[in-house]
């Protein structure tokens, strides 16, 4: 089966943990740690970023404008110094929905066979 | 920890590390501090893997388009492998083309690292491994000596230097000598010797002793025995407990067996077997004064202390050396317990790792020789490879790989080759070269014969790689070969391996020629008669004389023995000397000879003697029964030569500790110690004390290789229950032993000797195949012009005979002024024996005239066509 070729398409699928952090940035801005343990609850424990994992994919979503650095409240910060909050851009936004429509078709693609009635144990 | 996390942030680039590394940081810190103890360790080890894929990532770049995608570099990889499979198969087939020439190779290495190794192994427990003992570097041994030493002056006492705690943290005492242990156990009447030993002995070694206990908490008198005692002392005696029944001395209880890497810290003349807590500890016991109130005799015990932190040796000598009333100081000497405990075999080990050593420079050498012979021979072949496009470095990739093939193979079986001489060596070493453990094949061992592998490949290679490097720049040049090999440069090759091959084996046979002197000089005794050395109790124990007559002459009805004769005396006496000296009378008398009183060994023996033991009689006649009576006497050839030639020697009055004796016989002098040794004048005679502790029967026998220890026993058993058999031996055995040290190091000069020899006869044949094979091209175009075969060959071998006779005469020149060198190491053999050197010669000539042979008839066998290929 041969993908439909859009101008929107061309991008290639993105890393899960990339996908999640945008996911995760799409209602408000967080930092660090506050992305790491909203993926791990809403993912159920299944994708556990690392500090330095998620660091290394921020550096490049921010290279590639689709995120961006904000200030955090002031009364968020701890001892340390203050804390980096990320919020997403449109471009991110963009990218997010559209891995989201990818990920929604390919589903489509499985509905109705049975490897869509099988449940996770 | 967090320091461990910032160190491997380093990793990354120093943008990325300065922009995110706080906030890492401080997320990873809060992870951890939210997470369990096991998952702490789940988030270091995927913490530390993101960070080093990044750090990977970050710092080496894949370049898009440069061709390094992970398919094109598993395909130059591939690609690596596949020039190296080929080189590999190339390697092989030059290697199996010439397979005597491969072979000569392998035999040369497998000659060189493996006798090479097996010598170091020989060395190694004196010269690196450590003592079995705790912190050994702090042990000394201490010896004390009597120069000094007057009546009036008080003898050093032990408690007085144990009391030095600012210089000894423990002194332990070996009291000098052995005692004959005489053990009633399930196998009868075991004698085996003992040495006594201070209670702390143990804890100054600092290792593990025998059981607390029962080491001189016993009402009776321990024995804890040494590991060698296995499979002589029966099993129950050995157990740690058992009550044993000491023949005259009381019962003893067995303190059990020490561990088996226990080993004494002093060499003791006789073998002990056990050990017992010292009832008095002395340093120094004087045996007799001079009138002069000096010293004449003494005994002084072995001591080993442990030194206190920061003491030397230097300073506890200066401690203990304590003013006399002679105006001298107390001869006293303090070593480290290893220097003396390998003083006396530390040159023969340093003398076995240089023969090693120089095994393998010879053995480098002769590859080097071998190896730069196959590459000149294939100059052509190389030239070809540079013409067609092969790299400088492809070429030396072929040449190292194989090196590397042969070598390679060439260890291996030098392994097992060494493996093997150890084995030997363990058979043949005497136990005196056992005192610090065996040579055995340990890890380091391996590793010197690694490290000799790699060192003859480099050596080896080198003058090859220096011609393929210097070969390979600028244009090929074909037919290089015809010019340098020309008939100077094949004759070099012949002549230089020649010479290296005669020396060595002049040497060889010069160290054989020795040995075998060693072991088959005439001692005068038969060396095939059978000794029974036998001890019984001496005093009031003592058997009747006539226990000795019924004892000779039930073992004269044994099966196989032809006669019987009685020593009272340990004759050859060997090692067991010092001992069973104590039990017989003594040996030494004084005679009056014109005024002068000589000291003569007196010897009683039964009247058979002579004619059993095969002395022979030179003057007059051997002892007769009836010289009990008649005082009659026989003389050495030693003690008649003293006597003078005035008048006959046979009907001579004597006179021997102020008793009036007759000569009847002269017989021939005899050795009875060591081979080098002069015989003593000795005077024989059957009238002498017969209530001898140690007697010696002597057999002569039909078959001495036949096993007579266990009938022996039994017929002596059945005359006295209370005899113990020390040792049943041939007199030619009991004399090689007095010599193994001797012995031994001739043998390991001879190791050396073969070794080297072996290993340039090898390349000697190797280097006459290689020059034959050089001609190949040329003889089958001899032989298309229509040369005849039998000329060729002709040709080929006479240039190699004469070659090698150049060779031949200089080794042989060289050889003979070496080997004036040896003549002080080695036994009754001398320097200027031109047959040993010649002969040796002649054969090396030999091996190279049929080397040219077989070569050559091979080479004008090959069909003119297919010898032109050749190349």
């Amino acid at each position: 089966m041969k993908y439909r070729q859009t101008a929107d398409r061309h991008a290639a699928p993105l890393s899960p943990q990339v996908f999640q952090i945008l996911v995760s940035l799409v209602r408000e801005p967080r930092h660090g740690y506050a992305l790491i343990q909203e993926i791990r609850e809403r993912t159920d424990d299944e994708i556990h970023l690392t500090a330095s994992t998620l660091y290394d994919a921020l550096a490049r979503l921010v290279d590639k404008d689709w995120i961006e650095e904000i200030d955090g409240p002031d009364d968020a910060a701890p001892a340390g110094g203050a804390r980096r909050y990320y919020q997403l851009t449109t471009a991110g936004r963009k990218a997010a929905q559209l891995e989201a429509d990818r990920l929604e078709r390919l589903l489509k693609t499985v509905r109705g066979t049975p490897l869509a009635t099988r449940k996770r144990s | 920890m967090t320091w461990l996390h910032r160190a491997l942030l380093r990793l990354w680039p120093r943008g990325r590390r300065d922009r995110y590394g706080a906030d890492i940081s401080r997320v990873f810190a809060e992870q951890r501090a939210s997470a369990s103890v096991a998952g702490r360790v789940s988030l270091w080890a995927k913490e530390i893997a993101a960070i080093l894929v990044v750090a990977i990532r970050e710092r080496w770049p894949r370049r898009r388009g440069s061709g390094r995608s992970a398919a094109t570099r598993l395909d130059r990889w591939g690609g690596n492998m596949r020039k190296w499979i080929v080189d590999f198969r190339h390697a092989r087939l030059a290697l199996s083309r010439r397979p005597g020439a491969a072979a000569s190779i392998v035999v040369v290495l497998t000659l060189g690292i493996g006798l090479s190794t097996a010598m170091f192994a020989l060395a190694d427990p004196y010269l690196l491994r450590p003592l079995p003992y705790a912190a050994p570097a702090e042990l000394v041994a201490i010896e004390v000596g009597a120069g000094g030493l007057t009546r009036d002056a008080s003898l050093p006492s032990i408690e007085d230097w144990r009391a030095r705690h600012d210089v000894f943290t423990g002194i332990a005492v070996a009291n000098s000598g052995g005692s004959i242990e005489r053990l009633r156990l399930s196998d009868g009447i075991v004698t085996l010797i003992s040495q006594s030993v201070s209670a702390n002995f143990f804890e100054v070694l600092g290792v593990p002793g025998p059981l607390a206990d029962q080491w001189g908490a016993t009402a009776e008198r321990s024995l804890a025995f040494l590991p060698a005692s296995r499979g002589r002392v029966p099993d129950d005696a050995l157990e740690g407990g058992t009550l044993i029944d000491a023949v005259g001395g009381g019962p003893v209880r067995s303190a059990g067996t020490l561990r088996q890497s226990f080993v004494l810290p002093f060499v003791p003349p006789l073998e002990v077997l056990a050990l017992t807590p010292a009832v008095s500890e002395r340093i120094i016991t004087v045996r007799a004064w001079n009138d002069d109130g000096t010293v004449q005799r003494f005994a002084a015990s072995p001591l080993v202390a442990r030194l206190a932190s920061g003491v030397t040796p230097a300073a506890a000598r200066e401690a203990l050396a304590q003013a006399l009333p002679s105006g001298r100081r107390l001869d006293v000497s303090v070593t480290p317990l290893h220097d003396r405990m390998t003083d006396r075999l530390e040159s023969l080990a340093l003398g076995a790792l240089a023969a090693g050593v120089l095994v393998l420079l010879v053995c480098a050498g002769n590859v080097a020789h071998l190896w730069l012979a196959n590459s000149i021979r294939r100059a052509n072949e190389m030239a070809t490879r540079r013409a067609l496009g092969a790299s400088r470095l492809d070429v030396l990739r072929l040449s190292c790989l194989e090196v590397g093939l042969l070598v390679g193979l060439g260890t291996g079986l030098a392994f097992a080759l060494a493996a093997a001489a150890l084995i030997v060596q363990g058979q043949v070493l005497p136990s005196e070269y056992r005192a610090l453990g065996a040579p055995a094949f340990t890890g380091r061992v391996a590793a010197f014969g690694l490290c000799a592998a790699v060192l003859v490949s480099v050596l080896g290679i080198l003058p090859v790689l220096f011609r393929t490097v210097g070969a390979s720049h600028g244009a090929p040049r074909f037919g290089a070969t015809g010019r340098r090999l020309g008939w100077s440069m094949r004759a070099s090759f012949v002549a230089v391996q020649t010479t290296l091959a005669t020396i060595l084996a002049i040497g060889a046979t010069f160290l054989a020629h020795s040995y075998a002197n060693l072991e088959g000089q005439r001692i005068g005794f038969d060396r095939g008669v059978i000794a029974v050395t036998a001890v019984y109790p001496t005093g009031t124990a003592a058997p009747a004389a006539e226990v000795y007559d019924q004892s000779a002459e039930r073992l004269s009805r044994l099966p196989g023995v032809t006669g019987v004769a009685i020593f009272f005396g340990n004759v050859v006496i060997g090692e067991l000397a010092e001992v069973v000296g104590r039990l017989t009378p003594p040996w030494l008398a004084e005679m009056d000879l014109d005024g002068r009183r000589v000291e003569v060994t007196t010897r009683t023996v039964s009247p058979g003697f002579f004619g059993v033991t095969g002395l022979a009689v030179v003057e007059g006649r051997a002892l007769q029964p009836d010289d009990l009576a008649g005082r009659g006497v026989v003389v050495n050839q030693r003690l008649a030569s003293l006597l003078g030639a005035e008048g006959p020697l046979v009907g001579r009055v004597l006179r021997v500790n102020d008793q009036q004796v007759t000569i009847v016989g002269v017989v021939e002098d005899a050795i009875e110690r060591r081979f080098t040794d002069h015989p003593m004048p000795t005077l024989y005679d059957a009238f002498g004390t017969r209530r001898a502790g140690a007697v010696t029967y002597l057999m002569r026998v039909n078959d001495e290789s036949s096993a007579y220890a266990v009938p022996v026993r039994r017929a002596l058993g059945e005359v006295e229950p209370d005899v113990s058999v020390i040792e049943v031996n041939t007199l030619g055995a009991k004399l090689s032993n007095t010599v193994q040290d001797r012995t031994f190091a001739t043998l390991v000069l001879i190791l050396f000797g073969v070794a080297g020899a072996g290993v340039t006869v090898t390349g000697l044949v190797g280097i006459v195949a290689f020059t034959v094979d050089w001609r190949t091209r040329e003889i089958a175009i001899r032989l298309a012009l229509g040369a005849r075969t039998g000329h060729v060959r002709w040709l080929v071998i006479s240039e190699v005979v004469l070659a090698s006779l150049a060779g031949t005469v200089t080794g042989l020149v060289a050889g003979r002024w070496l080997s004036t060198g040896l003549e002080s190491l080695v036994y009754g053999v001398e320097a200027g024996n031109w047959i040993t050197s010649t002969a040796s010669a002649v054969v090396m000539l030999a091996v190279a005239a049929l080397a040219a042979v077989v070569t050559a008839r091979r080479a004008v066998r090959l069909q003119p066509t297919e010898a032109l290929r050749v190349e």
